[in-house]
């Protein structure tokens, strides 16, 4: 049968511990081993760090990133004569887009702002529901 | 606690409360948990060894116990006291080491003759309570350590030793008749004479 003042009793008795006369001494050491594992963990992470920097820079040198660059460059150059063209296409008022009085940077400046204008009402939305 | 983190005149970490330290340590102030260490290491050992365990098993128990708090220390969110969320972390990584010893040998589990650790000697001259949980059996020692000192449910207790419930539940009354009868107070002589003499 469950004695109610008794189990109190006894978690009572449980919470009173002797005081160790060494808790100094059992402090300074979980600090010393939090700083062992902090260190090692800084120099694994660090040799983690090197090793892919290796692999990396190994990796890169092997697969001919200068040519792969530059067919990147020709093709972003050509897109963007391609994108440059389209306003003459254009029928009407929207052909006088290729002689506005801005260079091409500004219309790119335009569709990069619209597309992070667009991302963040996206991400807002997102939040609200 | 925020502003005992960033304040550059910070009160001496003695004089902070036991949320104020978590929350320095979440930041990653070693020191700020050292001093938790100091202020309750004493109690989780003496947990360790009411459970069963000797005293340099419960000194690195102990040690573990904190450096796993330390590693989860945000998930600690002051809304009970420190102490006690150490404390069961410490006895279940003592239940963790129990299950695999009781896995090897189940019948010094249930034997009386056989202590899991714990000098009894020692124990009997500090405390009242540690004399009488030396008597008992280590299951149920360390069911009535984890429901009652670790603040365990039997549930809990029972998850926490892969035990069937009905088997923690059935160790801790005994335990807990036993310890009645070893705690009583010269007050209950007759009622607590009379239990023994039924015991026995």
């Amino acid at each position: 049968m469950s004695d109610p003042a008794f189990e109190m009793r006894l978690q009572k008795l449980f919470s009173e511990s002797p005081a160790c006369s060494d808790a100094p001494l059992f402090a300074a050491e979980v600090e010393a081993r939090l700083s062992r594992g902090w260190a090692l963990r800084r120099v694994l992470i660090g040799a983690g760090g090197a090793v892919g920097g290796l692999v990396a820079v190994v990796q890169i040198a092997g697969a001919g990133l200068g040519h792969r660059l530059t067919a990147a460059a020709d093709i972003l150059a050509d897109a963007r004569r391609s994108i440059l063209q389209i306003p003459a296409k254009l029928p009407g008022p929207l052909a006088d887009l290729g002689q506005l009085p801005f260079g091409s940077e500004a219309l790119w400046l335009v569709a990069g702002l619209a597309v992070l204008a667009g991302a963040l009402l996206a991400s807002r939305s997102l939040e609200e529901i | 606690m925020a502003i005992a983190a960033i304040s550059p005149n910070r009160p001496s970490l003695a004089s902070l409360h036991d949320v104020e330290l978590a929350s320095l340590a979440a930041a990653g102030d070693r020191r700020a948990f050292g001093e938790l260490a100091r202020r309750h290491g004493s109690a989780v050992r003496a947990l360790l060894k009411r459970m069963g365990a000797d005293a340099a098993l419960a000194d690195d128990l102990a040690q573990d116990a904190f450096l796993a708090a330390f590693e989860s220390i945000g998930e600690f969110r002051g809304e009970g006291a420190f102490v006690g969320w150490i404390k069961r972390i410490a006895a279940r990584l003592y239940s963790k080491r129990w299950r695999k010893r009781a896995e090897l040998d189940p019948h010094e589990m249930d034997d009386a003759d056989h202590g899991f650790g714990g000098g009894e000697g020692e124990a009997v001259s500090r405390l009242d309570l540690d004399g009488a949980l030396a008597t008992l059996t280590p299951s149920e020692r360390i069911c009535v350590s984890l429901c009652y000192g670790a603040g365990l449910s039997h549930a809990e207790a029972a998850a926490a030793l892969k035990t069937p419930l009905g088997t923690v539940k059935s160790h801790v009354k005994r335990g807990l008749d036993k310890l009645k009868l070893r705690l009583a107070s010269p007050d209950d002589g007759d009622a607590a004479g009379m239990g023994r003499r039924a015991y026995v």
